[in-house]
């Protein structure tokens, strides 16, 4: 044997183990406990201070307010066992669980919840609105006084914000330094922004969860997201995006749930400009769009096309005796002739000099919305628009929302960020220097509209309420201050070995607890 | 002492290029950001509460609280100081020190990178040294032709390629994440092809070259082995332009790791720069780019002075 043969076998035999030991299977080497329920949500946990990143505090059962919101929308009691309101509706009172007890086995008391408001309610994201003038603690209920009557004040309450925490979950100034909550899950370890493992609390006062630990990943790019899924590396994967679809279906490593969920991809116009500013030629617009094409190319989903402004899962805000919007063309044309808009030799509609013409902003985070766009510059084209598409990042709307640059934006809005959507229709339609930066109507207002809404704040009478959402609605749906084009459903992939998954429209819990192995 | 000198001599001006580097990239950084059309409070609250939930009113009370609303060169005046005192401010996002965060993520990218370059020479080494010590022969041919494809891949396809075989098909591997070692194969793997496609090349010509010098003819005509030839008066001498290029090869780890970050979900330095670019965190993105541009040099001065240590003809002018 020469020494060049040697060396050659010798190398080859190097090469070749290497090659090996890179593609040992180490999936099986580093797998993880099979009692862990492995959760991959697209939210990033920033801090644990409940202001900003409460949800990712209450959605995985850490944390927990007096009352939640059920999938059905319904209000439901939580560390409050019960509630009354005063007939001026001024006092609620809520009855606190006596078998409730926080993480670090300290009783929940109606002196520790009054000090958790004390301590949250400044820097609330939603319950500040609710005009609360004191809390107080009086033997096992905890009081709220309010200003004025305040009738979604329950929707308000589910606000993560102002979640119960423990004395011990404060420091020495009053900041959260660790998480101290009641909820069925404690945490063991966060890794922010990565994400969280979870215990099982076993002192839980509601149903027992049945994995003894858990663990909430942030994955932000929804690709990966769905990787993840399609390798079976995740029991539940939270927003997989539609495009993900039917590579997830021939995957065959978990199912794909789809719950319509109160978002609705919007038409943004701002109607200061000549194009925009007579109702006619947004009804125009409106009568343009072909929903249905869109929900079923676009969003896989036919049920998406969005009929009305606000979604099925608000059952009180959605009503059956609406027209439905749908693609009238011919109806859309005579509007416009009405309105005085020509067409011109090109095929696009002048009128004073103006062209019937328009930027369209929109952003890529959400895939779908440029393809929307796109969508809708071959719809409106048919009624002598003409719609140029700029894609950027979603803040450029409200930069141009601000400067009175906009012409039209393709935006997204949940509609549900209180679970009463009241909260959003106020903040988008009855404020003349929108809070709500992006969504709402733009150099448009509705007297009212403004009545309506306000009186709807203002009482908790079921019997007073119920018309004025109707006719709140009728307003938006007439005018179209914005166009809705389509709903919105979340797509949550469950692994094989998983049984039925709740999922909550209203993104405010994955109720973890309620989660079991396949029998 | 003279090994001291000739040392500081080398590593002095450096230094001294590292320092002004650092400072002119960190300059540039905040012109940058700040150049970006558009609201840095608003993208600041966005990042903090999410999309859905940013008010006006958010946004103004942070451009009150981290003074955004000062004009640009008091923000880089304020920023310069507190810099001089060692302090790379806070995240406009999280509240963390900028530097806690740096670590935090720092030391995902650090087991990541080392992995990746060390399983990046642990195939080019052996596979560049047969490519060269036989050159023209199989082993030269194949590695040419896979180094050229790797090399003209984006790194993300190299990803998406590993993630379909390994993970989707053969579901060997996680296809993301961080939690366990296996969630490091992949993104390691990826890096190493994308070094090793270049450094493959590099260690074969170095072989090469070596091999034909007449200090190695002189050797054999002395009468030592073929071998034994290339490790005593070979191997120090191909060393060196391997050192240089994997050094360089530095600056294509900080490109690989935003984009290998992105792709595998591993919350490393470039995962903290693309989510600080986009929300905006202007404090982060520019100790981040600071940090970085201090390490290439760090890296480039390390090298140099590997080289240094390795020529046997510096070693024998100090010696003189």
């Amino acid at each position: 044997m020469t020494i060049d043969s040697f060396h050659r076998r010798a190398l080859l035999a190097g090469a070749g183990a290497f090659s090996a030991a890179s593609l040992v299977p180490a999936r099986r080497v580093f797998a993880q406990a099979a009692e862990r329920l492995r959760v991959v949500q697209p939210w990033a946990l920033r801090s644990l201070k409940l202001s900003t990143s409460g949800s990712g505090l209450s959605r995985p059962g850490i944390t927990e307010g007096l009352v939640a919101v059920e999938p059905d929308g319904q209000i439901a009691p939580a560390l409050a066992e019960s509630w009354s309101a005063s007939a001026d509706g001024l006092t609620w009172r809520f009855k606190l669980r006596a078998a409730a007890i926080f993480h670090d086995g300290s009783p929940v008391t109606a002196a520790t919840v009054k000090a958790s408001f004390d301590r949250l309610l400044p820097s609330a994201l939603y319950l500040k609105s609710a005009g609360i003038v004191s809390v107080s603690a009086e033997p096992g209920e905890v009081v709220f006084k309010l200003g004025t009557p305040f009738g979604s004040f329950l929707d308000y309450l589910v606000d993560y914000s102002t979640h119960v925490l423990a004395p011990a979950s404060f420091d020495s100034a009053g900041e959260v330094s660790q998480i101290v909550a009641t909820g069925p899950y404690r945490i063991v370890e966060a890794d922010l922004p990565r994400g969280l493992v979870l215990a099982r609390f076993d002192k839980y006062w509601g149903p027992k969860p049945a994995f003894a630990s858990a663990s909430v990943d942030a994955v932000v790019n929804g690709e990966t997201r769905a990787n993840i899924a399609a390798a079976g590396d995740a029991d539940i994967v939270i927003n997989v995006p539609t495009p993900s679809l039917s590579r997830l279906q021939s995957a065959g490593t978990a199912r794909i749930e789809r719950v319509i969920i109160p978002r609705v991809h919007i038409l943004m116009v701002n109607c200061a400009k000549p194009q925009f500013s007579d109702v006619r030629t947004r009804r125009a617009l409106n009568l343009a769009v072909d929903r249905a094409g869109i929900a079923a190319s676009i969003m896989r989903n036919a049920a998406l096309a969005a009929t009305q402004y606000l979604p099925p899962p608000l059952a009180k805000w959605h009503f059956a005796d609406l027209t439905p919007h749908k693609r009238d063309l011919a109806a859309a044309n005579r509007l416009l002739d009405e309105a005085g808009w020509a067409t011109g030799p090109d095929g696009i509609r002048v009128k004073d000099g103006v062209k019937f013409a328009g930027n369209l902003k929109t952003f890529a985070n959400r895939p779908e919305l440029p393809v929307i766009a796109t969508a809708l510059q071959s719809q409106l084209k048919a009624v002598g628009f003409d719609l140029s598409v700029s894609v950027g990042e979603w803040q450029a709307i409200t930069d141009a929302k601000r400067d009175g640059s906009l012409d039209l934006a393709l935006n997204s809005r949940n509609v549900a960020i209180v679970p009463d959507p009241i909260s959003s229709l106020a903040l988008d339609f009855t404020t003349d220097n929108a809070t709500s930066l992006d969504t709402g109507a733009t150099s448009w207002s509705h007297d009212g509209l403004r009545q309506d809404v306000a009186a709807y704040l203002a009482t908790n009478d079921e019997t007073l309420r119920a018309p004025l959402r109707r006719r709140i609605v009728g307003v938006l749906h007439d005018e179209l201050p914005v166009m809705p084009i389509v709903w919105y459903d979340q797509l949550v992939t469950v692994a094989n070995r998983i049984g039925e998954v709740p999922i909550d429209p209203f993104e405010q819990r994955y109720l973890l607890e309620r989660i079991r192995t396949k029998a | 002492m003279d090994a001291v000198k000739a040392l500081w001599d080398v590593a002095a001006p450096r230094l001294w290029q590292a320092l002004i580097t650092g400072w002119l990239l960190a300059t540039l950084c905040f012109a940058f950001t700040h150049a970006l059309p558009g609201d840095v409070a608003l993208r600041v609250a966005a990042a903090r509460i999410g999309d859905d939930r940013v008010t006006a009113e958010a946004a103004d009370r942070i451009r009150q609280e981290e003074g955004l609303g000062l004009p640009v060169l008091d923000q880089y005046g304020a920023w310069m100081m507190r810099l001089v005192k060692g302090d790379l401010g806070r995240s406009l996002v999280s509240g963390k020190p900028v530097l806690a965060e740096i670590i935090d993520h720092g030391r995902y990218t650090l087991m990541l990178g080392t992995i990746g370059w060390l399983l990046s020479y642990l195939l080019a080494l052996p596979i560049g040294f047969w490519a060269g010590w036989w050159p023209g022969g199989a082993v030269d041919r194949l590695s040419m032709g896979l180094a050229v494809v790797l090399a003209s891949l984006p790194t993300f396809l190299v990803g998406i390629g590993l993630i379909s075989a390994f993970a989707l098909t053969l579901h060997w591997l996680p296809p993301a994440g961080f939690r366990t070692g296996a969630h490091m194969i992949l993104p390691a793997l990826t890096l190493a092809l994308g070094l090793a496609a270049y450094s493959v090349r590099i260690v074969r010509n170095a072989v090469v070259e070596v091999r034909q010098a007449f200090y190695l003819t002189y050797a054999r005509i002395r009468g030592h082995s073929a071998t034994g030839a290339f490790r005593h008066h070979g191997i120090r001498n191909a060393a060196i332009p391997i050192v240089t290029f994997a050094a360089l090869q530095f600056a294509y780890l900080v490109d690989g790791f935003v984009i290998v970050e992105t792709l595998f979900n591993y919350p490393g330095l470039g995962d903290l720069l693309v989510r600080s670019l986009l929300a905006r965190d202007v404090p982060v993105v520019v100790g981040a780019a600071l940090l970085i541009g201090w390490t290439y040099a760090f890296i480039n001065l390390a090298a140099d002075l590997t080289c240094l240590k390795l020529d046997p003809r510096r070693s024998v002018r100090d010696a003189a």
